[in-house]
């Protein structure tokens, strides 16, 4: 998978400085002069590892704002905060907010590639993610209602007998769903079947 | 002893010391010629008085006629003098009339020559004995009359009128001094032409048997004349001593204002300068000092430009004022301020230059350390500005900055490359260039900006410039407040005179102000976080050039506008500021001659504060190029 980097500064040849840069590294690069250009032709959802290189200060939308708006989406690409005088609160707001790092201007060529490789790789692994959750999510999808009342209730490490006890139905039944979700989630234990429900987010019964 | 003799001499005597003393009047002042008429004219009455008593002693008729006819001569000598006369001193004798007079009675000097043995009588048959104040005295017997006689009383006649139409004119133009001259003199003259006339018609007729008796109402004449001519002499001595007290006014005002009076003769070039005066020019009395020598001692940077406002003085209107140094190298400079005015002659030429010259050196002093402390306030007050804008101005500095480092990291790598992009690095290099201009641009802005000396000579300067300037200095400022600004530069203005840094403070100032109180509204909690965002614009306005900063915050309540551009009065809280900014921002404004004010509010909208500068006077000055576009030369071609 290609990797995409953004750059998004109001200043102009700050702008062709860091591309140039970029593309140095290898990247495919698009600037932006505003946030709202950038936000504007941006696809419904990321599908390569993306970085994006922002000024704090901006006319306009400002960086900090750029990364609420961002946030918003699904699979949220990395962003690596670039600036002339960065405050340290605002610092502290662009780290907590989930930047990958933060430079100040001028930037040494080492630091950008290295933070951008940095910011590839961590929305990569969030892609990949995301997209084995979306596989345990087909898998649970292709439970039924019981099955998946019954999955609940083995997350939470309750007995055949406690959830027939539960659920109203026989032991045998019980025994048959619980064959019948390890089958279909493609799990042999049930570490396992905890293990993925809680990277889905499959809540357990409470 | 003979009365006759006594009264005669008497007269005559009398008339001669009349005679001498407006003789030595005028041998004193050439240019009084009535003084050298007056004893014409005596001298010629004595010399008739002379004739008459010679006429009464005669024993012949043909020593009679002869002594007639030089009475007609000197009488042909004492009327022209004493038109003359009435001429110079009165001045408003009509030419024509003096003319014809004078002419008529030259005619009857010559037809006293030419026509007979004399312009009175053709011959004299006998002489009678008659008894005069005691005494046997001759007079003409049987005589024939020569017609020509006419002759004089017409050119008599003549006289009177000449006469009379002077002291009428003199009488209507003049103030009292005239009209007491035109009655006495003016009036004396014409009865006694008028009795003289009378009397010699008469006895030549044969009317009356008197001897000749003309020259005695000339002795009267004599008299009156003399008598009022001494009311001139009183008044001068009354004037000398008026003059000689105001002279001594004047010395002791030079002496104590370190004043110098001072005259110069244009046409000899000679200079005079009072007493005191000389040490107000610091030259040393010479009596021969001209032009040429006395800009010597004046400055020699103002040199030029004094003699330039002296020549126009001359050549214009005549009134003069100017301000200069006086002192030559090695010697302490000194500021002197003159007026004064070119007097002409009748001519319309300039003969004198009379004025005065004051010693304003303390006053210029003062001056200079007023404007000095101003400057000085002002750039303190614009390194406050900056410090304040420091932030903004670093972060504006790193974007050059950051470019050319990325760009120059690139070019290392491609140039490693084999073979290298030559192409690209030719561009990255051209990048590298414009960002290094950009940022020497900023590091000349803020440096002229904590200049202390700004330029002492104003300069024509390019507001859309100043504007522009003041943006860039202040984008990185805008920006952090999320501000927006809205100005285009529009047509080519004319140039006004000022600093450009100084400008460039003011325009700062307002802006930020502008910024300021839109924050005041955003923090109000008005519900609506509006960006604050101003509008700046440009235009002449009559006789200059206006810049109009508005903004939407709250506006300027009533009760401050009048304290507004006082000294440390500021609305802003916390840490708004000294109070300083618009008292400096209005000093800087006004020493370039144009005027800083809040416009009156509008409703709607937030303040209003409209800088006005006078346009040039010479519009031919090139505008001073923008300093961001003067510096770094290193261009790629």
């Amino acid at each position: 998978m290609e990797a995409q980097v953004y750059i998004i500064d109001d200043d102009a040849s700050v702008r062709r400085g860091l591309a140039r840069l970029v593309r140095e590294g290898g990247h495919a690069v698009e600037s932006f002069a505003t946030a709202e250009d950038f936000l504007a032709t941006l696809p419904a959802a990321f599908t390569r590892p993306t970085c994006a290189l922002v000024d704090l200060q901006m006319p306009g939308l400002g960086g900090l704002e750029l990364q609420e708006r961002l946030k918003s989406r699904p699979c949220p690409c990395s962003i690596v905060f670039v600036s002339g005088n960065g405050s340290i609160p605002a610092t502290v707001r662009a780290m907590r907010g989930g930047a990958v790092t933060f430079l100040t201007k001028p930037i040494h060529d080492e630091d950008l590639l290295g933070a951008v490789a940095e910011g590839l790789e961590a929305h990569r692994r969030l892609l990949i993610d995301s997209l084995q959750v979306g596989e345990i999510h087909c898998r649970i999808a292709s439970l039924t209602d019981r099955e998946r009342e019954t999955m609940a209730r083995v997350i939470t490490g309750m007995l055949n007998k406690q959830i027939a006890g539960q659920l109203d139905l026989a032991e045998r039944t019980v025994k048959f769903h619980r064959a019948k979700v390890m089958e279909k989630m493609g799990v042999v234990s049930v570490a396992d079947l905890v293990r993925i429900c809680d990277q889905a987010g499959f809540a357990p019964a409470k | 002893m003979s009365a006759i003799n006594v009264i005669w001499s008497a007269s005559m005597g009398a008339c001669l010391v009349l005679a001498l003393m407006h003789l030595l009047v005028w041998c004193r002042d050439l240019r009084s010629f009535a003084n050298l008429f007056f004893p014409l004219i005596a001298l010629g009455i004595i010399a008739m008085g002379a004739c008459e008593l010679k006429l009464m002693r005669t024993g012949s008729p043909e020593g009679y006629l002869e002594t007639v006819r030089l009475g007609h001569l000197l009488f042909g000598i004492v009327v022209p003098a004493s038109l003359l006369f009435v001429h110079c001193l009165f001045g408003t004798g009509n030419r024509w009339l003096l003319v014809v007079a004078i002419g008529l009675r030259t005619a009857a000097v010559v037809a006293n020559y030419s026509t007979g043995p004399s312009l009175h009588f053709l011959s004299i048959g006998s002489l009678d004995q008659i008894s005069f104040l005691g005494e046997r005295v001759s007079i003409v017997g049987e005589a024939i009359e020569n017609p020509w006689v006419r002759l004089g009383q017409v050119a008599a006649i003549a006289q009177i009128v000449y006469v009379a139409d002077a002291s009428l004119r003199l009488w209507r133009r003049g103030d009292a001094v005239d009209r007491h001259r035109a009655f006495w003199i003016g009036g004396s003259m014409v009865s006694l032409f008028l009795l003289a006339m009378v009397i010699a018609g008469l006895i030549s007729a044969g009317v009356m048997r008197a001897p000749m008796l003309v020259s005695f109402p000339f002795f009267g004449m004599v008299v009156v004349i003399s008598y009022n001519m001494s009311r001139d002499l009183q008044r001068s001595a009354l004037l000398a001593r008026e003059l000689e007290a105001s002279q001594r006014r004047l010395a002791l005002a030079g002496s104590a204002g370190r004043l110098a009076f001072w005259e110069w003769g244009l046409k000899k070039d000679r200079i005079w300068i009072s007493t005191d005066g000389w040490a107000v020019f610091g030259i040393s009395p010479a009596a021969d000092l001209g032009f040429e020598k006395f800009m010597e001692h004046v400055h020699e940077d103002d040199r030029a430009r004094l003699e330039q406002i002296v020549r126009e003085s001359i050549a214009g209107t005549g009134s003069y004022v100017a301000e200069f140094r006086v002192g030559r190298p090695g010697e302490p400079v000194r500021w002197l301020s003159a007026s004064g005015r070119v007097e002409k002659d009748n001519a319309g030429e300039a003969v004198l230059f009379r004025g005065f010259s004051i010693d304003v050196t303390a006053r210029k002093e003062a001056e200079a350390d007023a404007a000095q402390q101003r400057r000085e306030l002002a750039h303190l007050a614009r390194a406050g500005t900056l410090g304040a804008l420091s932030g903004t101005l670093a972060h504006e500095l790193n974007q050059p900055l950051a470019a050319i480092l990325s760009n120059a990291q690139v070019g290392r790598r491609r140039i490693g490359s084999d073979p290298p992009d030559l192409a690209e690095i030719e561009a990255i290099l051209a990048d590298i260039v414009e960002d290094t201009k950009r940022a020497g641009g900023i590091v000349h802005g803020m440096r002229a900006m904590f200049a202390k000396d700004t330029a002492l000579d104003l300069v024509p300067i390019d507001l859309n410039a100043v504007i522009t300037g003041s943006l860039s200095l202040l984008h990185g400022e805008i920006v952090a407040r999320k501000g927006t600004v809205d100005f285009t530069p529009g047509d080519p203005l004319p140039p006004v005179r000022g600093s450009f840094v100084e400008l460039q403070q003011v325009l700062i100032n307002l802006i930020l102000n502008g910024l300021d109180a839109c924050r005041e509204v955003a923090g109000a909690g008005l519900g609506m976080r509006e960006a604050p965002s101003l509008r700046i614009r440009v235009g002449p306005l009559t006789g200059g050039v206006a810049i109009d900063v508005a903004d939407h915050g709250p506006g300027i309540a009533p009760e401050n506008r009048d304290r507004l551009f006082e000294p440390f009065f500021s609305t802003k809280s916390g840490d708004g500021g000294l109070g300083l900014g618009l008292s400096i921002s209005r000093g800087i404004v006004e020493r370039f001659g144009g005027t800083l004010e809040a416009l009156p509010p509008e409703p709607g909208s937030g303040a209003v504060f409209r800088i006005f500068l006078p346009a040039a006077a010479d519009e031919s000055f090139a505008c001073e190029a923008h300093p961001d576009q003067t510096i770094l030369k290193t261009d790629r071609s």
